[in-house]
């Protein structure tokens, strides 16, 4: 079930727009908020939803919502993860750009938490991710468990910056991208 | 070889997969959205597509309709183009991507395979296929 909040749509302006969930085991809800979070986007940084498929960039927050879903979704105990975006004009230069921030949080054990930290470190450590991601792919596609490539996917495929916070049990990954108001571009 | 064979048709969740032979042409559809709980049958279908796929010369593989492939569906696909790159160079086939522009997740993802597999795979921008 969808138990969300939101601070309401700014249509391309300034003011900041929040929206989050909480969300257990159905894997239904990772379409619905993945549509949402494409046209709550475009909604806010275009002032307005474009047809049908959306923005490219929209296409991107959504696309990173997802995966950060996911895992949170495969990972976490059912009813425990939480989901948040925030669209905030950038304090570094608030008249030129967005700052969006995507956040899940879920109960992990040890083992994922460290998991995630490593493979973090290592997209963070990368000088090239794009070239990192590649060789993640390469390695993956003869491995018969796991992806392990939902993280780096993020990072090169959403052009987002990762990082992750451990509170006691609980696993917070964070998705940040700093998005230029373009209007007449790419979104 | 004469006439049309089907690849066994499958359904899982939000994706559906179908294929035919036709002579040394595989044709592959992919239809819905690749994501949470259907990467088994994916696995599967794109087994039996490198079975029924020997001998052909290309696969052409029609995502104009498939509305998004999580990273699961992803690493099935990308196992699937290397097996058939890792086969012997005279059994070797291209395989052909048709991918939709409205779809931008493709534009991104299918660089990335391209970037990897450059040497047996094409994609080639298309609208949405009829059906």
């Amino acid at each position: 079930m969808l138990d969300h909040e939101s601070g309401g749509l700014a249509r391309h302006d300034h003011t900041p727009a929040y929206f989050s969930t909480a969300f257990g085991h159905r894997p239904r809800m990772l379409e619905l908020v993945r549509g949402f979070v494409s046209d709550f986007c475009d909604r806010v940084m275009l002032g307005t939803a474009r047809a049908r498929q959306g923005s490219f960039r929209g296409s991107q927050l959504s696309m990173a919502a997802h995966e950060l879903m996911e895992n949170a979704l495969v990972y976490g105990p059912e009813g425990s993860s939480s989901f948040s975006i925030a669209i905030d004009p950038d304090p570094e230069d608030p008249a030129n750009r967005y700052l969006v921030c995507i956040r899940t949080r879920n109960r992990a054990d040890p083992c994922q938490q460290a998991t995630v930290r490593q493979r973090l470190h290592a997209l963070s450590e990368s000088e090239d991710p794009t070239a990192y991601y590649l060789g993640l792919m390469a390695a993956s596609a003869r491995r018969p468990e796991g992806s392990g490539l939902g993280l780096a996917r993020v990072r090169v495929e959403a052009q987002m910056d990762l990082s992750c916070v451990v509170d006691g049990d609980e696993l917070e990954v964070v998705a940040r991208a700093r998005i230029p108001r373009d209007p007449g571009g790419r979104g | 070889m004469n006439g049309s064979t089907s690849i066994r048709s499958v359904t899982a969740e939000s994706l559906s997969a179908a294929g035919a032979v036709e002579g040394e042409l595989v044709t592959v559809r992919l239809c819905g959205s690749a994501e949470l709980g259907s990467k088994a049958m994916l696995d599967e279908f794109l087994a039996d597509v490198l079975v029924a796929s020997d001998g052909c010369r290309e696969v052409v593989v029609d995502m104009t309709k498939l509305e998004y492939m999580n990273s699961s569906a992803l690493k099935s696909l990308l196992t699937w183009i290397v097996r058939v790159r890792d086969l012997p160079e005279l059994r070797r086939y291209t395989i052909r991507i048709l991918s939709n522009p409205e779809l931008h997740w493709q534009q991104r993802s299918l660089h990335s395979l391209v970037s990897m597999c450059g040497d047996v795979l094409e994609v080639e921008e298309r609208g949405e296929q009829s059906s």
